[in-house]
């Protein structure tokens, strides 16, 4: 079939190939179901973003997007690329403004039915507690200069030296919470400006802290060994590295605009900037991005110990009868080097993550002993007034998208059309009315984040599901939000 | 609204489409369209002035670097650009825009209406059709 002008070949059920033309040095990969398709493109330019990807100096296999699908800008949103480590690039474009955006899930031994009168109340504290909004800052004190280059070398394990964390912490967050090659030094003075007082704040757009009830088990085992039972009231933060991240991405576009030129790339879209992983442009870039990729996860983790302390006054229980407990926390926009099985030779690869989450399967050395057996848990919200998923990584997915799954429902209105929408309803009311307490800084943000402007979540974690890509392990429901 | 700019839809950030009659008012109407997307309500108070001079290989990077100097002055410095005056560009080897910002300090943050995280470089071109320069914005959200 022809969508927006673009050929789609049909591969399986769920799976969709765009064939390599003109330039292009490898075919797409489109992971959608036929009905997706014909909501998902409209007025949208993400399947020419895919294209454009298949672009790039040494991409391997194809251009991949997940069925959360939807125009970016570069990459689309829900896009992986996987570069050779020896002759391909780096792009910013692959990684975006928010590096490490990503998701963290906590539990608590707290059950739904005994606390429900409770959760306006815990909404409050968690709003009073987290800064949430533009520019939102102040939640711990102002860093300097030198602790925040602390930040931005250890990563979420500066928030455990500082007792805004435990152990535990650092060993279920993705890389322990640090990459090791991150350079404090590769990252501007402006961008160390812009983190200074923004460490444990939630932001804007469409970042969010939600409580969840646990309201499907789809796989016992692995659930039980999350420590995730029905009815179990548990924690979804989502957000990323802040002014700090977006000044780094910002900074290293202009050097790889540069170096585009330098090297004699053409590119069908100047947000694809890029250099060759191993010129020093690319190792500058690589560096000052692992370093901001540090300073999210160390954000995540001091928002959930702030989220935490509400939980404890809120329902004054001890540490241990909270039990509130760190399962997983992945990156959703970043680029990593790792190695992958390419025409039967293993080989070391850029794998770019545009809004697309790491699924590595049971039996990976790169996720905790814990999920040995299992995978890596995977973590999918969805719109605030519907369900989010925790699934698993499965070996297809190694096969198939570097170990890459989808992110999120993924937008489906613009926030104009949303906001054309949202007009003459009360959303606070309406979400209310299903049990769902919101507060946040303006209701501009819920309007545009109203749940109709995001596709369904559960047909984009049934696609993956049933392509084997990720298993689904349960599914939540919302019962708090808070936003900026 | 000024009819020198037009908001597209745009499914996860927001993008415009601005012209003008030169490259300094096409500038010009690009951060008043900035000022669309990250305030509430337009502000009149303009008696402080700051010297901004940039300097970039391209007028693309020049409109970004120019847009985002507006939106970390904003966020980071909170001081709110309400007007601009001596704008000045010169085309050479390089690009360099010269230009006073008039505005002044605010004490938070509560009139933004969105945060931009940075003015992206996806499908901006500065073009030149007719007597009009053209480009389009995404700015992320």
């Amino acid at each position: 079939m022809i969508v927006n002008g673009i050929e789609l070949v049909k591969v399986r059920d769920n799976v969709w190939e765009i064939p390599k033309t003109g330039s292009m040095k490898v075919p797409g990969r489109i992971y959608i179901s036929e009905k997706m398709i014909e909501k998902s493109f409209e007025h949208e330019d993400s399947l020419q973003q895919v294209v454009n990807v298949a672009h790039l100096p040494g991409i391997e296999k194809y251009s991949i997007a997940m069925p959360d699908i939807h125009w970016g800008y570069g990459f689309p949103i829900g896009g992986v690329a996987a570069t050779n480590l020896d002759h391909g690039v780096i792009s910013p474009g692959g990684v975006g403004y928010d590096i490490n955006c990503g998701v963290r899930l906590a539990t608590t031994s707290l059950e739904y039915n005994k606390i429900s009168h409770r959760i306006e109340s815990l909404v409050s504290k968690l709003f009073e507690n987290i800064p949430t909004g533009v520019g939102a800052s102040g939640a711990i004190k102002k860093l300097s200069n030198k602790e925040i280059k602390r930040i931005l070398q250890k990563g979420s394990v500066w928030a455990v030296e500082n007792d805004l964390g435990s152990p535990n912490d650092i060993e279920f967050t993705e890389e322990a919470g640090t990459l090791k090659n991150a350079d404090s030094e590769a990252v501007s003075e402006r961008a160390l400006e812009r983190g200074y007082d923004q460490v444990g704040t939630l932001g804007s757009g469409n970042h969010f802290l939600e409580v969840d009830v646990v309201d499907e088990i789809y796989d016992e085992t692995t659930a039980s060994l999350f420590g995730i039972f029905k009815g179990q009231v548990v924690v979804l933060i989502h957000t990323g590295s802040r002014g700090l991240g977006y000044q780094v991405c910002d900074d290293y576009l202009k050097v790889l605009l540069s170096a585009s030129k330098k090297y004699g790339f053409t590119l069908p879209d100047k947000q694809l900037a890029c250099a060759p992983i191993k010129s020093q442009e690319g190792q500058d870039y690589l560096s000052a991005m692992q370093a901001a990729a540090n300073f999210a996860w160390n954000n995540r983790q001091v928002i959930m110990h702030l989220a935490k302390k509400a939980f404890k006054e809120i329902f004054s229980m001890s540490e241990s009868e909270l039990a509130f407990s760190l399962v997983y926390d992945v990156c959703h926009n970043i680029a990593k080097i790792e190695e992958h099985k390419i025409d039967d030779e293993m080989k070391k690869v850029c794998v770019h993550r545009k809004g697309a989450t790491r699924a590595f399967p049971p039996g990976s050395n790169s996720i905790p002993v814990k999920f040995k057996s299992s995978g890596q848990p995977v973590l999918i919200p969805g719109d605030m007034g519907r369900y989010s998923y925790i699934a698993v990584g499965t070996q297809k997915a190694m096969e198939e998208t570097f170990g890459s799954s989808c992110h999120g429902a993924g937008r489906s209105l613009s926030r104009r059309k949303a906001l054309t929408n949202a007009k003459g309803r009360d959303l606070v009311s309406e979400l209310r009315n299903k049990g769902i307490f919101i507060q946040a800084r303006g209701y501009k943000t819920i309007a545009e984040e109203m749940p109709s402007a995001y596709k369904d979540v559960s047909e984009v974690v049934e696609v993956l599901h049933n392509e084997g890509i990720t298993k689904k392990v349960a599914r939540f429901r919302p019962v708090g939000v808070i936003k900026g | 609204m000024n009819p020198n700019y037009k908001f597209i839809d745009h499914t996860a950030d927001i993008a415009v489409e601005v012209q003008g009659r030169t490259i300094e008012e096409l500038f010009l109407n690009s951060a008043d369209a900035w000022r669309t997307v990250a305030l509430e309500k337009n502000d009149l108070i303009d008696n402080v002035g700051i010297t901004l001079y940039l300097e970039c290989e391209t007028l693309e990077q020049l409109l970004v670097s120019f847009l985002n100097e507006l939106n970390f002055l904003l966020i980071n410095k909170k001081w709110l650009t309400v007007s601009i005056s001596k704008i000045e560009i010169i085309q050479k080897d390089r690009v360099t825009l010269s230009v006073v910002l008039l505005g002044h300090p605010i004490s938070d943050l509560h009139s933004l209406k969105a945060e931009i995280k940075s003015v992206t470089y996806h499908q901006m071109s500065i073009e030149k059709k007719a007597d009009n320069y053209f480009t389009r914005i995404v700015f992320d959200i």
